[in-house]
């Protein structure tokens, strides 16, 4: 299950990604639950991962944090 | 208001300001602040938050039971806000949190811990699912 979108500089753009609302609802939900950023970060790359198993350790965590840490910068 | 409020409001217990910083401490801390640490925290968000009155907040807040003093042998408390023990399922397709409590997961967790040659101090757990298609 991949959304098969342009990837720039190893992250994917959110626009783009059928699987952004998941990762993003995930990351917020879990901080909202109380749970520490790391966990919350944790949780939303495991969602991220299962939508996108192609993607490298590296390529997983660099898309989810840059997504994450623009939501947190609105 | 915060959970932590709220429940210190349904403990009848007075929401003064200074109390609302020393809860907003707690509630976001990570690790297991002693009443120096919290004083230190809650200084910087209300300089006229005395050591006395954390001291006085910290002993009210363990007499209701909404926190727990922990010794760690290092001649002081050290303070944690108690929450109710509960894990999360995440959704995969939608990223919906669900929070579940398991009477039968505590146990498990016990069991594999003693069988293991351990006393379970802390653990955690996610599970994470796709909804089944015949549960709406």
């Amino acid at each position: 299950m991949t959304c098969n979108i342009p990837v720039q500089n190893n992250v994917k753009t959110p626009d783009d990604c059928k699987c952004y609302k998941a990762v993003m609802r995930t990351y917020q939900e879990m901080v909202d639950a109380g749970e520490p950023e790391v966990i919350a970060l944790e949780a939303a790359k495991i969602v991220y991962g299962y939508h996108h198993p192609e993607d490298s350790a590296l390529g997983k965590a660099l898309t989810v944090e840059r997504w994450t840490s623009e939501e947190r910068l609105h | 208001m915060t959970d932590l409020e709220q429940r210190c409001a349904d403990a009848g217990l007075k929401m003064t300001g200074q109390r609302r910083v020393i809860l907003k401490v707690l509630g976001e801390a990570e690790d297991h602040p002693s009443v120096e640490d919290v004083y230190g925290r809650a200084k910087n968000m209300d300089s006229s938050i005395s050591i006395a009155t954390v001291y006085r907040t910290l002993s009210l807040l363990d007499e209701l039971d909404l926190v727990t003093r922990h010794e760690f042998q290092e001649g002081y408390s050290r303070y944690e806000v108690n929450t109710d023990h509960h894990h999360h399922l995440v959704d995969v397709d939608t990223g919906k949190v669900v929070e579940f409590q398991s009477d039968e997961l505590e146990k498990l967790k016990e069991e594999i811990a003693k069988k293991l040659g351990y006393e379970l101090v802390d653990h955690r757990l996610e599970l994470y699912g796709k909804k089944l298609k015949n549960n709406k």
